[in-house]
């Protein structure tokens, strides 16, 4: 059985161990990168439903990361998650099509409400893809 | 015409004189706040991931207190997280209100490690990369650690405007030592010569941070590439056996 898979990318470990954890049970699987170059192989070598995003990177940020992903797919629901929010990286995110936009600290519960939104995006995503 | 030529000459030295001379330096007290300024936005981003690690394995961990294992791992992550978090408020207060610390010694590659994630969102806004030489030993050197994170975070702002304005994005920087110093070279990509005049004002307040400390800021043009070189004592200054004392 395939089970929706979670691609987590955070340039800090400790965020990924507790977003891994948080996500590590029997209804997902989660697959996590600690920077840019990491993320983008993934995104190329596998499929994703959700997708939890950290902006401030380098050398390749979270919004490369996400112009990366949408040459080629279109339906990853992409989540950001960053710690310095400014309102153009808000804007472009939108424009290239993030789902929601979290400003860290955020508590657990709500990250695990906006991916289960964020995975029924995904179902209508890819109904609409299909037609 | 002649004349009116010579008034708006004469009006524009007049202009030019009103602008602030770079070679009055500007008190401690004006550099300081100027580098509280500098640092708040990247202060404030590197805040929010502790507290991001903190808050996820609270809630991780408040969700099954049964999982002993599990429970160490969050509780050390909380405590590692919170201790990073509350480095970056004691540095704030260290520069808004310094209070007079004794020397100690201190690792310089440890300290450089600690260093450049606050200013990671100044690094990521510019699109700079910053190359640290790795080096396997220590360097432990003789000095305060708040005034040496003042001096160097400001040196390395300093840099990374420059370099932007230069379109330069990228330069590395290396922790030396040898018998009676250890240093923090910063390696830049090509001759900046006109360096040491911008960092004539600029980054006065680390130099004079520096020399309390006993160092030395040397500014080096060697082989076509600028080198700025902060030289501090060595805490164990090493032996040598040929010499005789």
């Amino acid at each position: 059985m395939n089970l929706p898979a979670i691609l987590i990318v955070d340039d800090e470990p400790d965020i990924l161990f507790t977003l891994r954890k948080c996500f590590s049970t029997k209804d997902f699987r989660v697959e996590t990168a600690e920077n840019g170059c990491e993320a983008i192989e993934r995104i190329n070598h596998g499929s994703f439903q959700v997708m939890i995003l950290d902006l401030n990177m380098a050398p390749i940020s979270g919004l490369d990361v996400l112009k990366a992903l949408r040459k080629v797919n279109q339906e990853t629901v992409v989540i950001i998650l960053t710690a310095f929010s400014t309102l153009e990286s808000a804007i472009e995110a939108i424009h290239l099509g993030a789902f929601d936009y979290l400003v860290k600290p955020v508590d657990i519960a709500h990250i695990r409400n906006r991916v289960t939104e964020g995975m029924k995006q995904y179902e209508r995503n890819h109904l609409l893809t299909r037609q | 015409m002649q004349d009116f030529i010579n008034n708006n000459d004469s009006f524009e030295t007049s202009l030019n004189t009103s602008q602030p001379d770079p070679k009055v330096s500007l008190s401690p007290d004006i550099q300081r706040q100027a580098l509280i300024g500098r640092l708040t936005s990247n202060i404030v981003h590197e805040l929010n991931n502790p507290m991001q690690a903190i808050r996820g394995s609270a809630d991780l961990a408040l969700e099954d207190l049964s999982n002993t294992e599990e429970l160490k791992q969050y509780l050390k992550i909380i405590q590692q997280s919170s201790d990073r978090a509350l480095s970056l408020i004691s540095l704030v207060r260290s520069i808004y209100a310094p209070e007079h610390r004794s020397p100690c010694p201190i690792d310089l590659c440890y300290l450089l490690q600690t260093l450049l994630p606050i200013i990671k969102d100044d690094l990521n806004h510019k699109a700079m990369i910053v190359q640290v030489v790795p080096r396997e030993s220590p360097v432990f050197i003789w000095g305060v650690e708040s005034i040496l994170q003042q001096s160097i975070l400001n040196i390395l702002l300093f840099i990374n405007q420059k370099m932007v304005r230069e379109k330069k994005r990228s330069y590395s920087i290396k922790v030396d030592e040898n018998d009676s110093q250890g240093s923090i070279c910063v390696l830049l990509p090509e001759n900046f010569s006109q360096l040491e005049e911008w960092a004539h004002e600029d980054i006065q307040y680390s130099k004079n941070l520096i020399k309390e400390m006993r160092g030395e800021f040397t500014f080096e043009n060697q082989g076509g590439k600028s080198h700025i070189l902060l030289s501090f004592p060595l805490a164990f200054p090493k032996v040598n056996p040929g010499k005789k004392t």
